[in-house]
């Protein structure tokens, strides 16, 4: 037998014995760190392990941005993952068609009670009445506070109903020369220009970016109360002088933990996502910290943003049941105390966020938990224009700390832009 | 002389290429007409599966049906005279009805799909391809059967555009051997080809119109059939209203207080999107009104096909003609053949990667095209006004005009360094690998070690302005000094590049030149003046071209240093394309951001070749 003959009976077998491969492979797609793509790993193999003939191929991208681009190219292309992680700020754009399977009548099928997650978060989810994924988990957005800085302050720490003049005494208390050279090295808090990091600032303050049916801007954003809300947010910097210059610390460099964990940032915002950030200086003794509801003003109601996501099968897959279960799998009790247990989330199912609660001996959960009382289904997950809107609302910032813009001007202009972003876009 | 052969083997291929095309073409339409015919049988039988479960009473302590009811409701929807075409139900494995096809048992492969509860599949029986939907359990989620439906539309033995392209085909083929010839004089030769394509065409459009026909019909078919289930699922008091919706699953459902439905099948407009509606009457006195993009809309991919496949025709006949003009002519012939063959493998990756993209970018333009959007219609220039009309936009090009200054800067620089090292030794050659090191690193990679060096607390600049006793600006926060930055970077990176295209231009220039104008008594500055300048002007003016296209498309610092900010100083036009495009899915918009950026392009480098594109005389 020739050489060629040989490789070609070898190319002819290797295509058999791949056609005769009979199983199903279903893909799921994650954004996710290391820590949080090996307990993925662990729960796709236990899926594969538990049904003959079923292999799980996990697609996990750490970059947010690129995961969403794979996601949206994978749809359009037809060739969706079968099951994939829906961020909330998506909720709308996915929701719109029916391109996600309702998963509400069929929760009990895969094993898991609706009655069991936390309402809030499964609200999150629900558009139109139909759940369009299964909870993973949630965090409202809150306060996290250097406990040592405080001390050696000799201030009184962050409570549970904390208003904006007690968080400005207390950073400007904070905010030092600690080796007298004249140049300010401790501050107060962290500034950020980010909309998702000070949207509760502007609802503790009472005001808001929208108007309550979403549809537009104008009236709301150019209020009073959430002029004077962005105002005092802005003078954190352009006045107070209790945070870090505004540009100089960009999140890619994720300078604001670098700084908070080495003492020379008393409070900073932060959600339950970040806490993996600052734990690992807890334990070690090299930070003390703490952590409190965002603060309101004085005669506004506390409240908070929650952020969520959650495990959402494409309507179009090829075995939406199979796929389904998978999802169900990825977001059952064992999964979700896993992931909470490391402090990636607090879980969307309530007895597993009492039991994590119960057992935490710092009391950074229940300041979580008591937060999400106070919590707001975020914009994103409503409003379809959104992305947009949150890019046109950092100009205001921009506007008046880097070119001197007249606030109520600046908010004046960017509510009549973020109308026509709305009129635009189909809701 | 070696009389010709009555065809030549690259005739032959053109007339095989041109009968390739006319099966193609026939093929194409004869598979978007069969498309639509299983789209009405899949349509139907996903609304009669849905009716059903809505219908049939649940059986004792479970969730499947009882089984003399689903009969019952089966054979009601099969009596119907109004319900064209064929239907059969199965509960587990054995038929309800019994028709002239018979459908079981199912291929293993199609079960499994049917069993998984929510996917259709099709079959071939009796020449017939048949559509098949799982019926669902009472909670919807095991399958207890199925429905196959087939023959919903009317069946034509062959239909009227697909004859028509048959006879053509053998009459094109015909032709196309004619021209392969040699004899015809040159003009008559391109008229008759000409002209055939123009046939080709005509042919397209009728051919066109039969699918266009099969796909409205197969629009009223779906929205009738679900209709006309959903009314009568309607009326039955058992039926939970909110659960009529699954009828038309298709569909999207909405519920309309206080309007009558109308009876038939309606062509709206809903906003800018074409949209089929049919309506039902419910009990609480609400209209449920199903609306789908009629199928007659979605047909621009087929459309696409069929002008590739005319294209492809033109081609081959283009090719037949000028290789029956050839004969005799073999050394031109060979020559001609070996220059393509050449030029393929360029051409194909032109094509595929670039004139491709750019015809689909023009296509976008004129569309509202959301990326995972169902629905994507024309809408004419409206994308062109928005983006004329925004002055971010405008903005975002004036800052990347802006940024193009850094070119000019970096060839003065790369120039100074040519000529420096334009000499041989170590020193020399190490010189020139550490500034070209930048160029060949990893983008992303030295963007964020930039970052880190601009960082104006802590960062490597700064730290050594403070050294001398100067406060360093906040380099990438400020609005002045953020674009300068940037730049900055970039003439860092591009300096070695264009310091060794220069360095080849410079070794170009033959010594000679220089040697004659010592001698005529000449400096430094006049042979560089008078002779380098002068020679190197080709060279200048493609690392001019060249950069300014690269700067034009600079977004990799941008995204990864500034995010387009402090206050949009170095928001440049590709990042608020990318942004347009995939952070708010308006692909339409971003279509018509890259088309005047590239009308931009075509005029920077047409000036450019204007003012320097002129030959060097060499006296």
């Amino acid at each position: 037998m020739t050489r060629s003959a040989s490789l070609a009976l070898i190319a002819i077998a290797a295509i058999i014995a791949c056609r005769g491969d009979a199983g199903v492979t279903l893909r799921v797609a994650s954004w996710s760190d290391p820590i949080e793509q090996g307990i993925e790993k662990r729960y796709v193999e236990r899926f594969s392990d538990a049904r003959t003939g079923v292999r799980v191929s996990l697609e996990s991208v750490t970059n947010q941005d690129e995961y969403r681009d794979r996601i949206l190219t994978s749809i359009a292309a037809g060739t969706p993952p079968d099951v994939f992680l829906l961020d909330n700020i998506d909720i709308p754009v996915f929701a719109k068609r029916g391109m996600l399977l309702d998963v509400a009548p069929l929760m009990r099928r895969i094993g898991l009670d609706p009655a069991g997650f936390d309402p809030r978060v499964l609200d999150i989810f629900t558009v139109d009445g139909k759940l369009l994924a299964i909870p993973k988990g949630f965090t409202p957005m809150v306060l996290v506070y250097n406990k040592r800085l405080f001390k050696a302050a000799g201030i009184p720490e962050p409570t549970a109903d904390w208003t904006w003049d007690d968080f400005t005494r207390a950073a400007k208390a904070l905010t030092r020369d600690t080796d007298d050279d004249g140049v300010i090295d401790q501050f107060g808090t962290f500034f950020d220009r980010r909309v998702f990091l000070w949207i509760s600032w502007i609802w503790s303050g009472g005001g808001d970016v929208l108007c309550p049916d979403g549809q537009h801007a104008s009236g709301c954003l150019d209020s009073p109360a959430t002029s004077r809300a962005l105002r005092w947010y802005l003078d954190w910097v352009a006045k107070d002088s209790i945070a870090p210059r505004v540009y100089t610390l960009r999140h890619t460099l994720g300078d604001q933990f670098r700084l908070f964990n080495s003492g020379r940032i008393g409070m900073m915002t932060t959600g339950h996502f970040w806490l993996p950030r600052f734990r690992p200086y807890a334990e070690q003794g090299r930070i003390d910290i703490g952590f409190a509801p965002i603060p309101h003003r004085e005669g506004s109601r506390p409240s908070t943003v929650i952020y969520a996501s959650g495990w959402a099968v494409p309507g179009n897959v090829a075995r939406p049941r199979l796929a389904l279960e998978l999802a169900g799998f990825m977001a059952d009790t064992l999964a979700q105390r896993t992931r909470s247990q490391l402090g990636l989330e607090i879980s969307g199912l309530r007895a597993i966020s009492e039991s994590i609660r119960r057992a935490d001996t710092t009391g950074w959960e229940a300041v979580f938990d008591s937060a999400v009382s106070s919590g707001r289904v975020p914009w994103g997950a409503r409003i379809r224009g959104w992305r947009e809107v949150e890019n046109r609302l950092p100009d205001v910032i921009d506007q008046v700390l880097l070119q001197g813009k007249d606030l109520d001007q600046a908010l004046s202009e960017a509510a009549r832009d973020i109308d026509a972003i709305l009129a635009r876009t189909e809701p | 002389m070696k009389p010709s052969r009555w065809i030549t083997w690259t005739g032959f291929i053109g007339v095989m290429v041109v009968a390739a095309a006319m099966t193609g073409l026939a093929l194409t339409v004869r598979h978007a007409i069969l498309r639509e015919r299983r789209a009405a049988d899949t349509g139907s039988a996903v609304a009669v599966a849905g009716y059903l479960s809505l219908v049939t009473p649940v059986g004792p302590g479970g969730s499947d049906y009882q089984l003399a009811a689903l009969l019952s409701s089966a054979n009601t929807i099969a009596a119907n005279t109004a319900w064209t075409g064929h239907i059969q139900v199965a509960w587990r494995s054995a038929p309800l009805l019994r028709d002239s096809i018979d459908l079981t048992p199912l291929d293993p492969a199609t079960s499994a799909l049917l069993n998984d509860g929510y996917a259709t599949a099709h079959v071939t029986r009796a020449g017939r391809e048949i559509s098949l939907a799982p019926l669902l359990d009472h909670d919807q989620w095991n399958s207890v059967g199925w429905v196959g439906v087939w023959n919903s539309l009317p069946v034509e033995p062959i239909p009227s555009g697909v004859r028509w392209i048959g006879i053509m085909t053998v009459i094109a083929t015909l032709f196309a051997v004619h021209l392969a010839q040699p004899g015809h004089s040159s003009r008559r030769r391109w008229t008759s080809a000409s002209l055939a394509v123009v046939a080709m065409l005509l042919l397209t459009l009728e051919a066109g119109q039969s699918v266009q026909s099969a796909a409205r019909l197969s629009t009223d078919v779906i929205l009738n059939r679900g209709r006309m289930l959903a009314q009568r699922a309607a009326t039955i008091p058992q039926v939970n209203e909110n659960d009529i919706d699954r009828v038309l699953a298709g569909a999207r459902a909405t519920r309309i207080a206080g309007q009558l439905p109308a009876d038939s099948v309606r062509r709206v407009m809903k906003g800018d999107v074409p949209a089929a509606v049919s309506e039902v009457a419910l009990r609480s006195g609400n209209t449920l009104q199903f609306s789908m993009l009629p199928r007659e809309a979605e047909l621009e991919t087929f459309w696409a096909v069929m002008f590739g496949w005319v294209g492809l025709f033109g081609l081959g006949l283009g090719f037949t003609a000028w290789a029956g003009a050839a004969q005799g002519q073999r050394r031109t012939f060979r020559e001609t053949m070996v220059a393509w063959g050449f030029i393929a493998p360029a051409m194909v990756h032109l094509v595929v990667f670039s004139l491709g993209p750019l015809l689909f970018a023009v296509y976008l333009s004129f569309h509202r095209w959301g990326l995972i959007e169902p629905v994507r219609p024309f809408v004419g220039l409206s994308n062109f006004r928005e983006v004329l009309g925004d002055p971010r936009f405008w903005h975002s090009l004036g800052v990347t005009a802006l940024y193009t200054l850094y070119v000019p800067l970096t060839m003065a620089v790369a120039l100074a360094a040519a000529l420096a090292l334009d000499r041989s030794g170590v020193r020399i050659r190490l010189a020139r690998g550490v500034l070209f090191l930048p160029f060949i690193s990893s983008v992303v990679a030295v963007a964020l070690v930039w970052q880190w060096m601009l960082q104006a607390d802590f960062g490597l600049i700064n730290a050594g302005l403070a050294a001398i006793g100067v406060t360093g600006p906040d380099w990438l926060g400020n609005p002045r000094t953020a674009l300068l930055s940037v730049m900055l970077l970039s003439i860092w990176v591009q300096l070695g590049y264009q310091m060794m295209i220069f360095l080849a231009g410079l070794q170009g220039i033959p010594g000679v030149y220089h040697d004659a104008a010592r001698v005529d008594g000449a400096g430094a500055w006049q042979r560089f003046r008078r002779i380098t300048l002068p020679l190197l002007r080709p060279t200048i003016l493609f690392v001019l071209v060249t950069g300014t296209i690269s700067s034009f498309q600079v977004f990799t610092y941008v995204s990864v240093m500034t995010e387009g900010g402090p206050a949009r100083a170095t928001e440049v036009v590709v990042f608020r394309i990318y942004q347009e495009a995939w952070e708010f899915l308006r692909f339409g918009t971003a279509s018509v951001m890259s088309l005047v950026l590239l009308a931009t392009l075509l005029l920077a480098t047409w000036l450019q070749f204007r003012w320097l594109g002129r030959k060097v005389e060499l006296v």
